[in-house]
This record gives structure tokens, sequence and C-alpha cells, in this order.
């Protein structure tokens, strides 16, 4: 199969989608670069606009709520919190304060770096932030196949839909069909086959998290790694039958420590799948402060493939129940 | 009088005066019932407003839409809601237009165009923003009308939709209710303007200020920035100068902020006695027709207050439905 860059499969979903359906339509700062998608859809349809992320995020829940389907690409979802508001307090929550009375289909893609030395004011990961405001979908594209063929489905789902476009995944490429596909919300996905211990990562963490699954392999340790791919709804059935499986949890998202989404990970498989396991859950997240620029400083906070490996092997010494 | 009233026809006038009388005397059962201790925990009233969107939404038709702020009975009642529902809404009952999950900021109707009203100052602004777009973007001529406070024009929110509306030419009308106060603190306090339209120059959009006690004013100046809109004209900020002659909510724990000379200089303009005293004068409504007329909406009320009352509340598990599509 052909390979391209994340940014394409994005693109191509984009693009896709756009060609399927009039009333999808993409805006935000810098889209109209690259001109792809402005040659093809003109202006009208892929809308440059000004830096307002107030403005433009609820300019697209409006827009949502009376028949257009909005993509509001956020280049960096650290100036997003200017523009907070118009997520948490309309687009999660007018359908529910109406009683039901209406759908606000829109897709808003948060860019964001973590890793990429970009300082404490343009790095930081704000998952937990998303998963913690019910009426939001989330999704955590981790390849370049699941970014096309999760964006197909956000941009058709009739829910707002925070899709975490992560700069580490950004930069990779990988296969993807040139079909069209889509893949279901709340289907996660083995990435790796074991029996020793399950580790379930999020976005970059699952391909350090393949790497350190298979380094151990050649030390005689079979790790199963889960992704969920998305996390509002959440695949629970197929990470405790996993974790059944195996006996032993490591948790490795990117957000942080405290009240992070390796924390509501774990608390779901402590309180619903405590008989399968053999030993204390592990969670592998990012150190409780802001990204330092310097190369080690940041390093030294995120999940690296050391953490993994040493969470890996502690929940293999500790002594089983 | 500054517009003659004789540019709308009677039948247009008494429906004008009907709704006014609605919406007053709505506010006053609801504060009669929150002073009785009745489970009812917060409304903001509209009371001395009035005119405002009453005058506004007349001139609105199916397809277009309004994104209210809290202050939201009056512009529900002007697009015809059934009070049974909005009633029903302020106890949170089964029966509310939401079914109890908007309460009184968030009552919606999107059949009759209505948005949820918005809780957040100057979060309205946005959202009719896109409503607008979409209009455009599907090729119709369907506004957009946007309400919210002098207190709004201050935040980034405000701002950022006066700047994208005029920068893509949309069809939204930003209607500002200056009742002179943001929650307790005056205009001059926080505004560096006056006429809050001003701010319109800075993104070269079309202003426009009006009194907002006298309905055929309202109704005049609403008409002229609606039709540019249809035409495709763009957007217009349009100020109306008002005062609310109430407390910022009725609750539990009101406070009283305006200074009474203030006060009492404005109940003497309040827009139902204004338009009352003028139809009477007219020779187009008869003392013993207003008696009736507001004998009825008296009725219609206590019918609501009945129905709300008689409507069983939400079962509990129903706290999680409506959350997804």
């Amino acid at each position: 199969m052909r390979e391209i860059s994340y940014n394409d499969a994005v693109n191509e979903a984009l693009s896709e989608e756009m060609s399927r359906d009039d009333a999808v339509f993409l805006m935000g700062e810098g889209v109209h670069s690259p001109a792809a998608l402005v040659d093809r859809f003109g202006t009208e349809r892929v809308r440059t606009t000004p830096i307002s992320e107030n403005g433009f995020g609820g300019t697209a829940v409006g827009a949502a709520i009376v028949g257009l389907r909005p993509v509001v690409e956020f280049r960096n979802a650290a100036f997003l919190l200017s523009g907070f508001d118009q997520i948490v307090s309309n687009a999660a929550k007018l359908r529910y304060m109406s009683g039901g009375q209406l759908t606000i289909p829109v897709v808003f893609m948060l860019s964001f770096s973590s890793g990429l030395r970009r300082g404490a004011q343009h790095s930081f990961n704000p998952l937990s932030w998303f998963a913690n405001c019910p009426g939001l979908k989330i999704v955590v594209p981790s390849t370049p196949y699941n970014a096309k063929g999760l964006l197909k489905t956000a941009i058709r789902d009739n829910n707002p839909v925070v899709y975490m476009r992560q700069g580490m995944v950004a930069t990779t490429r990988g296969e993807v069909p040139k079909k069209d596909y889509t893949i279901p919300f709340g289907s996660a996905e083995i990435r790796r086959e074991g029996v020793d211990v399950t580790i379930l990562a999020t976005l970059n963490s699952v391909s350090m998290s393949l790497a350190v699954a298979e380094k151990l392999a050649k030390q005689g340790i079979s790790a199963e790694v889960v992704d969920p791919r998305s996390l509002v709804p959440l695949d629970k059935k197929k990470i405790l039958s996993s974790v059944e499986k195996t006996g032993r949890l490591v948790v490795v998202d990117e957000s942080y420590e405290t009240a992070g989404l390796a924390s509501a990970l774990a608390a779901i498989v402590a309180e619903e799948g405590f008989q399968y396991l053999k030993c204390p859950i592990k969670r592998v997240s990012t150190l409780d402060v802001p990204f330092p620029y310097s190369p080690p400083l940041e390093d030294y906070m995120l999940p690296t493939p050391e953490k993994i490996t040493k969470a890996v092997r502690e929940t293999l010494n500790t002594k089983s129940r | 009088m500054k517009v003659a009233m004789s540019s709308l026809s009677r039948g247009k006038l008494l429906e004008f005066y009907r709704q006014m009388l609605l919406m007053r005397r709505f506010d006053e059962k609801a504060g009669e019932l929150i002073a009785e201790g009745e489970p009812i925990y917060e409304t903001h009233p509209v009371m001395g407003q009035e005119a405002v969107p009453v005058g506004v939404c007349a001139h609105l038709e199916k397809g277009d839409y309004i994104v209210p702020n809290y202050r939201n009975h009056g512009h529900c009642i002007a697009m015809g809601m059934d009070v049974n529902g909005m009633m029903a809404e302020l106890y949170g009952k089964s029966g509310g237009v939401c079914k109890g999950k908007g309460g009184p900021m968030h009552m919606a109707d999107m059949s009759r165009g209505v948005l949820p009203g918005i809780g957040i100052v100057g979060g309205t602004i946005p959202p009719a923003v896109g409503v607008a777009l979409a209009a455009k973007m599907k090729k119709t001529d369907r506004v957009s009308v946007c309400f919210f406070g002098d207190g709004a024009t201050s935040i980034g929110a405000f701002h950022e939709g006066l700047n994208l509306a005029s920068l893509w030419s949309l069809p939204v009308i930003f209607v500002c209710e200056n009742n002179q106060y943001a929650s307790r603190d005056p205009l001059e306090l926080t505004s560096p303007v006056k006429d809050v339209a001003t701010r319109a120059t800075a993104y070269a959009m079309r202003k426009r200020t009006a009194g907002g006690n006298d309905v055929s004013e309202v109704y005049k100046a609403a008409g002229e920035s609606i039709r540019d809109a249809r035409k495709g004209k763009g957007p217009t900020l349009l100020e109306f100068k008002t005062f609310l002659t109430a407390p910022h909510s009725l609750n539990p724990v009101m406070y009283e902020n305006v200074p009474k000379a203030e006060l009492e200089k404005w109940k003497k303009k309040d827009p139902v006695q204004l338009l009352r005293g003028r139809l009477v004068k007219a020779n187009l409504l008869t003392r013993q027709a207003d008696r009736q007329l507001i004998a009825e909406v008296a009725n219609q009320i206590e019918d609501a207050y009945t129905f709300a009352r008689e409507s069983p509340y939400p079962s509990p598990k129903e706290v999680l439905e409506d959350l997804y599509a």
C-alpha cells in the first residue's frame, strides 16, 4: 500500500468529505496554505480567519446549529485558550441545555506540541481538560491511517468532536488506503498482541510503546499495546478484555500526572477490572511542571521509552496476588 | 413622538401591546413566586426593556434565528414561545420548553428560531455570526439577530464577532439593549464610549442608535437594519437606549444597585405605559378594552403557573439524556 504523511492523510479526508457533502467547510488561521484545498473548493469553503479563536470557534458553533458542518483548525491549541469558552460553554452544552432540540456537528481540530522545543506557552497537551467536558467527543489519532479514518467519522458525526492533532504524530508517514473508509468511534485497536502486560497508550505514546514492546519481546516479555483511538466514547470492553488476558496494566499518556487521562483510565480498570489485576497499575504521564525549552529538561518531563520500560518491568517484578 | 404611529396598523400596535403586557406579567408573576418561596431559583427580568424584543422580533420570519442572552424572557415571548412551557422551565419541570434542563437563562425553541439563551456575557455574539454565515453560504435571505447588553461590548467575543461579521459581510444584526448597567456597574465606569454603537466604526460596520422604550421607534430602526441584512448589505450594530426597572436578577438574595432618582426618571418612560397612553390617546384602545386585555394576559399567566405547578419533575435518570445526538 502507498505511504503518505499524516498531514496528507488529514487533507485527503477533508477533501473527500468536502466533495461528498456541500455542508462541510474548513475555517481557521492559515488554512489557505497549502493551496490545494482552496484551489479545489474556493475561499468560501476554505475560509481563512483573523486571529480570533473565540470569534471563529463560536462562529463554527452557530453555523453547525443551523445545518453546516464546519471543521475548525486551531493551529496551536495553546492559542485556543482565549476561545475556550465557545467550546466549553457553547459547543459542549447548548444541545443539552436545550433538552436535545439541536445538534452541533462541528470538528475542532487542535494542533498541539510537546517535545518539539517550543517552550512553555506553545507546548502543552490539553487532552484531560477536554476529557472533563461532557458533550464533546474526543479522538486521538496515532497514525496517518487513523488520522484519515477518524477525521471522516468526526465530520459525519452529529456532535462536537475534538480532534487531537499532535505535533509528534503529525510528522509521521504511514500506509493509508486511497479509498473511502471510516473508523468508528469507541473501537480501540490492539496494535500488538501480547500476554504478559497491557500497555494502554494514546497518540505518540503508541509508537513509543510499540518500540518498547519490540525490544522487550527480545528479552522474552510479551507486551500487548492497545490504542483507544477515541477517548469519548471509550472502548472499555476491549481495554478490560486485554487486562483480563494479561493481568497487568501500564497506562502511557502525555497529559499531566495529576488528574490526567492516565489516572482516569487507570481508575476505570481498577473499578471494573480489579479481579483481573495481578499487580498495581502503573502510570506514565507528564511531570507536573510547565514545558521548559531546554531539550534535556523537556525530555525528562515527558513519557520516554525508558520510563515505559521501567513501568513494565515493575509490573512484572511485583509479586502476583 | 418621533415615529408616526399611523405607519403601524392598529392590529400590529395592539399585538405589540399584548406581547409587552405578557412579558411584564410573566416577570411580575415570577417575582411574586420567588418572594413566596416557590422553588424557582433565579430569573433575569426584562421589566422596562420590553419594547426592544417586541419591535425587533416583529420583523423576523420563518428561517430567521435569534441568539438571546440570559435576559431572554422578552425575546422568547416576542418569538411566540409558549408561556406554559416557559413557566414550567422556571421550575425545572418536565413540561418546560427544555424539559427542565435549561432553566430560566437557557430557554430555547428551535422550531421558532430561538437558540438557547446564553449565560456568558458576550457568548451570544460568535454563534450569531455563525448562524448568519450559514444563511449566506446557503444563499438564502435569512438573518440572524443577536441580543446582548452594554456590558457585553467590552469583552473579546464582541470584538472578534463584529470583526468577522463585517469582514465577511454577514446578515447579522447585533442588538445591544443598552440598559446602562453591566450587572451593578454603570456604563461610565466600564466603557470609554457612551453610545456603544460607536464601536462599529472600528469594524467599518453600519451603526444606529435609537430609543429603546418607544416600540414604534424600535420597530422602525430594526426594520431598516434587518432589511439591509436581507439585501446582502451586511451587519449593523443597533443600539437601543433603555433601562431595567427591576433588579439585575430576581433571586432569594436580590440587591438594589440603581440610584433611586435615575430609576424614577426611567419609570416615567416605561415602555408599556408609553404605548398604552398613545393607544388610548389615538382612540385605538378604550379603557374597557385595555382592562379586558390586561385581565386576559393575567389569566394566561395564571394558567401557565397552574400548568407549571402540575407538570411533574423529570425523572432523575433523565439527567443522562440529551447530551449526545
